[in-house]
C-alpha cells in the first residue's frame, strides 16, 4: 500500500536524505479514516460497545507510536526486512501494526 | 495532414478535393471524402484514425463524414497527421457508433479503454446521482439534526427524513443494479462464482447503514479522549473542521459502494469493495462528485507546506504514471480521496506490508 501514490500523497510521503518519510498529521487522519467502517458497524449497534471503540483508540495510537519510533520512515514502517538498509537498531524499534 | 499555418483559431471541412485533370474526359474534376477515402455506405459502420502526433484516435461515423464531410477546428499553428484510417463494425459488445456518438468529434488516447467506460457510464452516473450535492446537504442537515433519529418527535423533521431516504434510495438502488450489471459483464464475479442479491431486497439495509452513519457524531462520546482535529477532518462530530457536504459526501459514497460489494459477496466485501473500484473504474466518478462537493478548497498549502503545490503534483502524477495510471483534469484532493473510500475496508494491519 505504500507504493500506491494516492497513499503516499495522503500521507505526504517525501524523500529526504535518500529516505521516505510519511507527515505524521496526514497520517492521523488516514488512520481515522480507515477506522470509519468499523465505527459505522459499532453506530449500528443498539448499544455501541466501550471496548471496542477503545481498541480502536488504541489502534490508532499504537499505529502513531510505531510511525514516531521509527522517525516516521516509511521503509522502516515496512519492517526490518526494508531493501533501504535501515539499521539494526531502527528496525528493532519496529512493532507491527496492530490487527 | 491539416495544418493551421497562423495565429488564430480556423475551422472548416474537408468534403472536396481540389481539382485535378480528367484527361480522358478533357475537363476538371473533384473527388468527395467518401470517394476518396473509399467509405462504406452502411449505416452501422464507424470510421477511426488516429492523429500521430498526439496519439489521440478519433471515430465518426462513416455515414455522417460521407454526407457532411470531416469538420475541424484548429488553433493557432495546429497540427493534425492523420493515419491508420480504418473501419470498424459496431456489434453489441462493440457499440463503435453509441461510442462515436458520445465522444462527438473527441480524440481519446485508447478506443478500447474508451469503449469501456462507455459500458461503465451508467453506472458512473447513477453514482454522481448518488452524490449529488443538494442530496449529501439533506444528508449532512438530517444527520446534524439533534432530533432526526428520534421517530415522531418532529412532524417536519420525520418528512425531510422520509423524503431523503426515500430519494437516496431510489438513486442508491439504480446505482446497484448498475454496478452489479457492470461488473459481472466485465467478469467481477469469475473467481468467487457468488450470484449477487436481488438491489430491491437491500432497501432495509441501506436504511439502517445510513441510520448508523448519523449516529457517528454520538459515538464521539465513547472514545476516551475527545477526537483530534485530524479525527474531526475525516469522520462526522459535533465539531468538524470541514464543511457538512465534505464531511458527509464520503460517508455516504462509502455506504453504497460498501453495500453493492456486500450484494455481490458477503463473504468478503471488503476485497469487493477494492475490486469493484479498480474493475468499475469508480475513482474518476467519486472524484467527480467529491470535487462538486467542494473537496478543492481545502488548502493545499497546509498539506505540503514545505514545498511548491504544483511541483508536489507533479511528482504525484509522475508516481501515478509509473502505477499506470490517468487521473484527467481531476483533483488530486478528490481523486486521492475517492481511493481512499475504497481502501476503507483495508484493515490497519495491511499498512506494513
Amino acid at each position: 500500500m505504500w507504493l500506491d501514490p494516492d497513499v503516499r500523497w495522503l500521507t505526504g510521503v517525501h524523500e529526504a536524505e535518500d529516505h521516505a518519510y510519511l507527515v505524521r498529521e496526514l497520517y492521523e487522519e488516514l488512520l481515522w479514516w480507515l477506522i470509519m467502517p468499523s465505527l459505522l458497524r459499532l453506530a449500528g449497534e443498539a448499544a455501541p460497545s466501550r471496548t471496542a471503540v477503545e481498541t480502536m483508540s488504541r489502534t490508532i495510537e499504537d499505529a502513531l507510536t510505531t510511525a514516531e519510533a521509527v522517525g516516521y520512515r516509511v521503509d522502516l514502517l515496512l519492517g526490518p526486512a526494508s531493501p533501504e538498509g535501515a539499521n539494526e537498531e531502527d528496525a528493532r524499534k519496529v512493532e507491527p501494526l496492530p490487527d | 495532414m491539416v495544418y493551421n499555418n497562423r495565429y488564430g483559431e480556423t475551422h472548416g471541412t474537408i468534403d472536396f478535393s481540389v481539382a485535378y485533370a480528367d484527361k480522358g474526359a478533357n475537363q476538371l474534376r473533384q473527388q468527395r471524402i467518401r470517394e476518396g477515402l473509399g467509405l462504406s455506405d452502411a449505416a452501422s459502420v464507424t470510421l477511426a484514425w488516429r492523429d500521430s502526433l498526439t496519439g489521440l484516435n478519433y471515430l465518426r461515423r462513416t455515414k455522417d463524414l460521407a454526407e457532411r464531410g470531416l469538420t475541424l477546428d484548429l488553433h493557432a499553428y495546429q497540427c493534425h497527421v492523420f493515419l491508420d484510417w480504418r473501419e470498424l463494425y459496431s456489434t453489441a459488445e462493440q457499440p463503435w457508433d453509441r461510442l462515436s456518438d458520445q465522444l462527438n468529434g473527441q480524440g481519446v488516447a485508447n478506443l478500447e479503454d474508451a469503449l469501456v467506460n462507455l459500458e461503465l457510464q451508467p453506472a458512473h452516473d447513477a453514482l454522481r446521482a448518488q452524490l449529488e450535492p443538494g442530496l449529501v446537504r439533506l444528508f449532512a442537515d438530517l444527520a446534524e439534526h439533534p432530533r432526526a433519529l428520534a421517530a415522531g418527535t418532529d412532524t417536519e423533521t420525520e418528512a425531510k427524513r422520509t423524503e431523503f431516504f426515500e430519494t437516496a434510495w431510489a438513486r442508491c438502488e439504480s446505482f446497484l443494479r448498475l454496478g452489479q450489471k457492470a461488473y459481472l459483464a466485465l467478469g467481477g464475479n469469475e473467481a468467487s462464482g457468488a450470484k449477487p442479491a436481488n438491489p430491491a431486497l437491500l432497501r432495509a439495509a441501506f436504511r439502517e447503514r445510513l441510520r448508523a452513519a448519523m449516529r457517528i457524531p454520538a459515538v464521539e462520546a465513547l472514545f476516551p479522549a475527545p477526537w483530534t482535529v485530524a479525527a474531526r477532518r475525516m469522520l462526522p462530530s459535533p465539531s468538524p473542521q470541514l464543511t457538512a457536504t465534505a464531511m458527509w459526501g464520503p460517508v455516504l459514497g462509502w455506504c453504497v459502494l460498501e453495500l453493492l460489494a456486500e450484494s455481490i459477496d458477503t463473504t468478503n466485501p471488503e476485497r469487493v469493495a477494492l475490486d469493484l473500484f479498480d474493475r468499475l473504474r469508480l475513482r474518476e466518478p467519486f472524484a467527480q462528485a467529491f470535487t462538486a462537493l467542494g473537496f478543492e478548497a481545502r488548502s493545499m498549502a497546509c498539506r505540503c507546506p514545505r514545498q511548491s503545490w504544483a511541483a508536489y503534483r507533479g511528482r504525484c502524477r509522475q508516481a501515478a504514471r509509473r502505477a499506470g495510471r490517468s487521473h484527467g483534469g481531476l483533483g488530486w484532493t478528490s481523486c486521492a480521496f475517492a481511493c481512499l473510500v475504497a481502501r476503507s475496508g483495508c484493515s490497519l494491519a495491511d499498512w506494513g506490508t
